[in-house]
């Protein structure tokens, strides 16, 4: 056998990389965040376990705020179009991801979505992700904020249990506050714990069935949008 | 969770990396994974070897390393070791999210054979 080459056999050769395997996900989300803020589109990401009443709040904050703004909602969910049909009911645009069997969803499926949505005059897209404490965490979707929902039937212990959802959350929201009489639930212990994994969480308690405390959520969502709108119009007049 | 989704990641990014003939000499892919990126170590070696079955990496084997959570700390201007997820400075209890490392899931090496002679012979 003719000799080829002058190495040795089994001769290795180190490649050192730094190679993010989340690189494709990222750059797609910072394509979706430049998208909202040229369309002055408030974008949200709610993220929460199976049950935590992630629908039923989006429900309950679009009939109190449909008359004064425009909302957009996509759904994230393994199979069924159920929560969709359940947001068109209020009487705005939803579009229902179905993700067969994914536990997250990427940014990719909601770049996928985008142009099957009607964008004109909208000021809030709400993404609802799939019900996971977990991998939805490490996936961008290009939003402005990402809201936890903690229900109090869940436990006030579960900030440190799933960590990686905390830290890269900015609002919590303790949900479903009219049971809290009836379940061993400290919404101080939960507030507690989740500053602990993250000091810049901003906590909200409420009860999307009973309405309490969804006055002050819906006049925060309305600050930020005014917010959003305010910084592309200065930056409009800079331009 | 989505450990099969990450090594199809792992095999992207490995064929837009390295050329087509080196492909197949890849013997070893080292991959920084945070504590915080959800993804379990173990179970992503063992997925890696079904995901590259009938891929041209078929010869290659997953090397995981664990990378623990550091934060800085502001007041400290030090850097502190996280364990049990409590992002609160040791030294003087300040809260800090400003997470130094433990984010990662990364590749950061790539081991390659030089093809013997009966390879190139083949």
């Amino acid at each position: 056998m003719q000799k080829l080459t002058n190495k040795a056999v089994g001769t290795l050769r180190v490649h050192d990389v730094s190679l993010s395997l989340l690189k494709a996900n990222d750059y797609i989300a910072e394509m979706i965040r430049s998208e909202m803020k040229d369309r002055n589109i408030l974008l949200l990401n709610l993220v929460s376990s199976p049950g935590s009443g992630k629908t039923s709040l989006l429900e309950e904050t679009i009939g109190r705020l449909k008359n004064q703004l425009n909302i957009a909602v996509l759904e994230g969910d393994l199979e069924t179009e159920r929560d969709a049909i359940r947001i068109r009911k209020q009487g705005v645009q939803a579009l229902q991801i179905v993700t067969h069997g994914t536990c997250h969803l990427e940014a990719q499926m909601i770049q996928q979505a985008m142009p099957n949505l009607n964008f004109e005059g909208i000021d809030i897209l709400f993404i609802e992700n799939v019900g996971n404490l977990v991998c939805p965490a490490s996936y961008d979707l290009g939003e402005d904020i990402r809201v936890t929902l903690v229900s109090c039937t869940e436990g006030d212990d579960k900030p440190k249990k799933y960590p990686s959802m905390f830290l890269t959350t900015d609002i919590m929201l303790v949900t479903k506050l009219d049971l809290l009489p009836y379940v061993p639930f400290s919404v101080d212990a939960v507030i507690q714990d989740a500053h602990e994994v993250n000091a810049n969480i901003r906590c909200f308690a409420l009860s999307a069935l009973k309405g309490d405390g969804m006055e002050e959520w819906c006049n925060w969502l309305l600050e930020k949008v005014e917010e959003k709108s305010k910084a592309s119009a200065s930056k409009l007049h800079l331009k | 969770m989505h450990e099969i989704s990450i090594c199809q990641s792992i095999v992207e990014t490995l064929e837009l990396e390295l050329e087509n003939e080196q492909s197949q000499y890849v013997r070893e892919v080292h991959v920084k994974v945070g504590v915080l990126s959800c993804v379990d170590a173990k179970i992503l070696s063992h997925v890696y070897s079904f995901v590259t079955k009938d891929t041209c990496f078929h010869k290659s084997i997953l090397i995981t390393d664990l990378v623990e959570v550091v934060a800085a700390c502001a007041p400290c201007k030090s850097n502190f070791k996280v364990e049990n997820y409590r992002f609160i400075c040791p030294e003087c209890d300040t809260p800090s999210a400003a997470i130094i490392e433990g984010n990662e899931l990364k590749i950061h090496k790539i081991i390659l054979e030089e093809p013997s002679y009966a390879e190139i012979n083949e």
